[in-house]
Formats: C-alpha cells, structure tokens, sequence
C-alpha cells in the first residue's frame, strides 16, 4: 500500500462525497483516504497508539482537515500532527464551515498552512476543493516527495 | 525822725542823754567836758560806722525783700490759672495777669470792676448763687460759666471760689481762680461724640451677636433634624451626642455614654488609628448604610454619619444578578450563532450540492418543469445561506471589539464605494461627494455601515435610467452628520418604523432582493457609536439616510 495523496479528514458524509466527487473529476487521478473521525485520523497517520516505525509513518502530500470532529477535533489532530517531528511537515489546510475569527487564529496559531471557509454554493464549493487539490498535490513540492 | 530804730544799745541812749545834757547848759566842768567830749565824739564816730554799716545792711534786706515780692507777684500773676479777689457785692479787689488776659483786659483797668461785666447775661444769677453758696458752706465752691471777653467774644470757664474770713470770722473777701474750659469743653464734646459712635456700635454689635446667636441655634437644629444618623462619638468608642434618627432607627439605637453599635467599631477604629475620613457600606438592622467616620484632630472625637443606602444596594443587587444572566445570555447566544455557522450551513450545502450533481449526472432527462423546481430549490438554499451569513454578521457586531480613531470619511466613503462598484461592475450610477467633515469611530464598522448605505441606495435604484446617489456631511454642534441621498424608489414614510428592524423588508424580494438585515446593521453600528441614525423618504422620489457620530471625545 503506497502513498496516499490527500488524507481527508472529514465527518459530514455529504461534504466527504462532494469533496470525493470533485477530486475524482479532475484530469489527475489523486488517491484520497477518507477518515470520519479524529482518533482514526492519527491512527492512520502514527498506527493504533503510535506503534508505527518512523519509516513506516504515512505521509500524504496534504491532509484536508475539518475542525469540528467526534472523538478528537480537528484543532487537537493539527497540534499533534505539527508537535511530532515525523509528520511536522505535512500541509494541512483547514477545510470548515466556521469562519469565526477564534477558529482561524487557533488553527494558524497551532500550525495550520491554509484556512478556508466551505463556501455554501456548490460550485463555488466544487471550485475550491478542486483549486485546493490542483495547488498542494500538483504544484506544491513537500520537503520528502522524492523520498 | 520818728521813726522807731531798732534795737538801739545803752551806750547810745546814755550818750544822747549827755549830749542832750551839754546841750542845755547842766553843769558839766570843762576839764571834764573836754575829755568827755574827746571821748564822745570818739564814740560817735564809732556809732556813725556802725549806723551807716547797718544802713548798708538795712538797704540790702529791703532789695531782697522787694526782690522776693516781686517773685512772688509774678508767681501770682503769671499762674496757669487766672486768680480774683472779689468784694461782697462781686467787684473786682484784684486779679493777676493771666485772669486778665482771660477776660481780655488789663489788670489795671479791673479793680473795681463787677465781675458780672464779663458773665453772660443768662449766668448772671448762677454766678450771683455761687458766690452766695461759697459764703454760706464756708468751703470751695465751684461752677460752669459762660463769659464774655472784652472784645465780645465769649469762652466756657470753670471757677472755683472760697469765702475768706477775716480774724473776727466776719467775711473779708472771696478768692476764685478762674479756668477757660473751652478746649475741655470740645474735648469733652469730642468725648461724647465718641462714647455715642461707641454705644452705637455696641449695639450694633450686639445685634449682630444675636443674630449670630440665633443662626447658631438653629444650625445647631440642624442634626436634629437631620433624618440621617448624626454621631459625635469620643476615640474610645463611647458616643458624646447622637441626634434622634441615631436614637431612633433600628440597628443603630444609640444612647449618649453608650458603645457604638457593634458593626461600626472596626470602621471606627481603622478612621481613629488612620486619622483620616474614612467611609464604608455598613449592614445594621436589615438595612444597609453608607457611614462616614471622621476624625476631628485634636479633639478626642470623630463625627461619625450615616446615610440610608439599603435602595441602591438592593438596586444594585439586581442589577448585578441581571449582568450575571445577561453575560449567561450572551453566552448562549455566541454558542447558538457558533453552532449556527457550523451546523446549519451544513445541511444547505448538502441540499445545493447534490441538486447541482443530479443536475449534472442527469439533467438532460429532466423535463422544463423538474429543471424549474431544481433551480427553485438551488436558489432557495442560496437564499437560506445568505440569511444566515447576514445574521451573523449583524450579531457579530454587537461582540466586536471597537478600536475608535479619527476617520477621513471621504477616504471611507470613495473604498466602500469601489468596493460596491466591483461587486457589480455593469450598474451605471453616478456618484456626488459632498464636501464631509472628520468622522470618529472603528473603521471598520463605520465603513461596513456606508457600505450598506450605499448598497441600499443602489438596489432602491436599479430600475432607474440614471441612478444618482449623492453622499456628504456636515457639523451640527457636537455632531457630525453625514448622509447618503438616492433618487429611487423611496418610501412612505407610514412604514418609517420598520425601516431599520432585522428582517424588515418593505419590498417584495421579487423586486428588490435582500435579507433585511443591511439597514439594521447600519443602525446597529451607530448606535454602538452612541450616535443616530434617521431617514426620510417619498414613495418614487428617493430616499435620503443619515447618521449622526458624536464627536466629544
């Protein structure tokens, strides 16, 4: 099992499959995993308590990360994803309906790389999520893509 | 030679009896004579020396004599005083100089004078009993007279007089000096004059003292009447005076000699070791009281006052239970309009979202009719979207931090302006600024409120050929005002009260779109500002909007 492009984290069913639609339109096949809650979020990521080797941890080329999740929000997944030394690297770009100026301080505040606010209109939601994957899988080079 | 000499020796008379003896021819021998004669005429001129030394002496005596005489006349007549001697009947013996010059005269041209020449004719009779009384009582006499100088002119003279007796005790004559009292007189006038200013004076004084005097007792009334607690209370804690109130309210009781009430001791206290007022809400009897303790150095005692304030703690009490809801509310509020951001976005997006993929996967099988209803649903979730943005942008900006600065409303209003213009770039308005005076407030909210002004004026005038909005301000006293003025479709001024409520619309959204919420925003922001906001208008010929900033700070 190879390398992900894009984690999505995200609990709202709908919003995953329209993210999901959208990707799967795009000219480049992008390889998503799609994970509904926070806790199955870092198992993913660091294995069931962490018990993943350092050169076995998953790294996506962008996590889409939603705030408001059951288990672990969104805010604590992004501390301990950029507190640990294997992952601090990945992009993580806030994907929310909340544009509440405290949310938007927290998440850059704790490291997030981008904030957006899910517009209401689908296309305008459809855009985004397929400029956002078009920028940090196509354009955007991470530090460890050649790896 | 008949004049007696003093003291003339034997020897003398026995030679004057020879010599007389010789003289009428006795018997006396010649030898005898002659020796006798040798011896006589020796004699003689011994006697002759001797007389002529006590002639010398004699002259001499009699020099001193009238020298002394005249000392003591010029004594007399040269006294500070003028001095007469007066016959029965009041004519003048004799008087000396200075009485003289007193009556203007000479001393000469006076002997024999009555007196009563020089006394006024209205004292005739007082100086006529005063002589009268100086004989009877046989002791000085004194009085008051007016008297008439030779020249006419007339002085106040003080004479006092005794009866002099001679050694048979019959009346010989009166002695009297005389004094010129007028400078007594005047002074005695100036004297009076001074004593009556004096006693005017003192009674004025005196009235002022009463008056004083009764001020006093009635500011004296004064904490008696005081419905209030009024204290005098000794450093020990001992009260010296309570008025009634102190006596009378519950809690306080108070009685003279008696301990302060309990619950004022420590504030007592702490105003004594402190020395200075000191004052503290003190809860007696149920009631709450404002007391005031102060110290009056130097004097063992504080002023001790109280003042009923259990209202305005009960006031207060609820003001503070309702802040304590309030914030509760406010808390709720701002979970509820959070949880609205999240959660009902949500179901909308999910809504438009898979209308528009049915639409996409299978909109060509789709009739005219189901196409219609799709989009109905589209633009209805839309419009559900755009109501939940607008509310809560309207209630976040009642929890918006304000950060007020002075604003270059021109500068404002042409950003809000471009900003209008971009969100629509096709509409053909034109736009008049008006000369506007400095505005003070957050730039941010003031900008969103002309914003909303300006978006209003452009939707109320879209269906116009010319749109002509026009924007400008004005001092007025401590305000400024400023306004935004469109030629629009207006409106009637019966619904005036609707025009800035949350979700008041006075036109069908079929014609103008919008939430209802922009003119209450503007409203909102304002008054956070502490200014106002106003409108006029006519149905069909525009409308007209103001608000006012006030400038004091």
């Amino acid at each position: 099992m190879g390398n992900i492009d894009i984690l999505l984290v995200e609990d709202n069913p709908h919003d995953a499959e329209m993210i999901l639609e959208t990707l799967s339109q795009q000219d480049i096949s992008t390889r998503v995993h799609a994970i509904s809650d926070g806790a199955e979020a870092l198992d993913y990521l660091f294995g069931p308590q962490g018990c993943l080797a350092k050169a076995e941890v998953r790294l996506p080329k962008l996590i889409l990360l939603d705030l408001k999740l059951p288990k672990v929000s969104g805010l604590e997944i992004l501390k301990r994803i950029k507190s640990d030394e294997r992952t601090r690297n990945i992009p993580v770009v806030v994907f929310t309906s909340s544009d509440e100026a405290r949310d938007r301080t927290e998440s850059y505040r704790c490291g997030a790389n981008s904030y957006i606010v899910k517009p209401m209109q689908a296309a305008a939601f459809s855009r985004f999520v397929a400029d956002v994957g078009a920028y940090w899988v196509s354009m955007n080079m991470t530090t460890y893509a050649d790896a | 030679m008949t004049k007696k000499r003093p003291a003339a020796n034997k020897r003398f008379d026995d030679l004057r009896t020879r010599a007389e003896d010789a003289l009428s021819g006795k018997a006396v021998s010649s030898g005898e004579i002659s020796a006798d004669v040798q011896k006589l005429i020796h004699e003689l001129d011994v006697h002759q020396t001797e007389l002529e030394m006590q002639n010398e002496a004699l002259r001499k005596s009699q020099m001193e004599t009238a020298e002394e005489h005249g000392k003591y006349t010029d004594l007399f007549d040269f006294a500070p005083v003028g001095y007469f001697t007066f016959d029965r009947k009041g004519n003048i013996i004799e008087a000396n100089v200075t009485g003289a010059s007193l009556l203007g005269s000479e001393k000469r041209s006076l002997t024999g004078q009555p007196f009563r020449r020089f006394v006024t004719s209205g004292h005739f009779s007082i100086f006529q009993s005063h002589l009268q009384m100086a004989l009877e009582i046989q002791s000085k006499q004194s009085c008051k007279l007016k008297l008439t100088r030779k020249d006419g002119s007339l002085f106040d003279a003080l004479i006092d007089t005794i009866a002099v007796m001679d050694g048979d005790g019959n009346f010989d004559h009166y002695r009297s000096s005389v004094t010129d009292i007028t400078d007594l007189k005047l002074a005695e006038a100036a004297l009076k004059e001074v004593n009556e200013t004096l006693e005017q004076r003192v009674a004025e004084r005196t009235a002022e003292l009463q008056g004083a005097n009764e001020q006093a007792a009635s500011l004296a009334r004064f904490p008696e009447e005081n419905p209030n607690p009024v204290m005098r209370v000794s450093t020990d804690g001992s009260v010296l005076y309570c008025n009634p109130a102190s006596v009378k309210i519950p809690g306080w009781a108070c009685k003279d000699g008696q301990q302060l009430p309990e619950p004022l001791l420590p504030l007592f206290g702490q105003a004594i070791t402190g020395e200075q007022e000191t004052q503290q809400d003190i809860e007696l009897g149920e009631r709450f009281y404002s007391v005031a303790v102060v110290p009056i150095p130097g004097k063992g005692y504080a002023n001790v006052y109280g003042r009923d304030i259990t209202e305005r703690k009960r006031a207060e009490e609820i003001l503070r239970e309702r802040t304590v809801q309030l914030e509760a509310a406010n808390k709720e509020l701002e979970s509820f309009s959070y949880s609205v951001s999240h959660d009902l976005r949500a179901p909308l997006r999910a809504i438009d979202g898979y209308a528009r993929l049915i639409l996409k996967k299978q909109g060509d099988k789709f009739d005219a009719d189901t196409l219609d209803k799709f989009n109905v649903i589209r633009s209805s979730t839309h419009m559900m979207g755009q109501l939940i943005d607008d509310l809560l942008t309207f209630s976040r900006l009642g929890r918006k931090q304000m950060s007020l600065a002075l604003l270059d409303m021109d500068v404002l209003m042409k950003e809000a302006w471009k900003e209008l213009q971009a969100s629509d770039p096709e509409r053909n308005m034109r736009l008049t600024v008006n000369s506007m005076p400095a505005g003070y407030g957050d730039r941010v909210l003031i900008k969103q409120a002309l914003i909303n002004l300006l978006s209003n004026a452009a939707k109320f005038t879209k269906y116009k050929d010319a749109a002509n909005i026009e924007m400008g301000g004005y001092a007025d006293g401590n305000e400024h005002v400023y306004y935004v003025r469109d030629n629009g479709v207006g409106f009637d001024m019966a619904y005036y009260d609707k025009l800035f409520g949350v979700f008041q619309r006075l036109h069908s959204t079929d014609h103008f779109e919008g939430t209802g919420v922009g003119l209450a925003t503007v409203q909102r922001i304002i008054h956070r500002h502490g200014g106002r906001v106003w409108a006029e208008g006519k149905v069909d010929e525009g409308a007209c909007f103001y608000f006012a900033l006030n400038m004091e700070e």
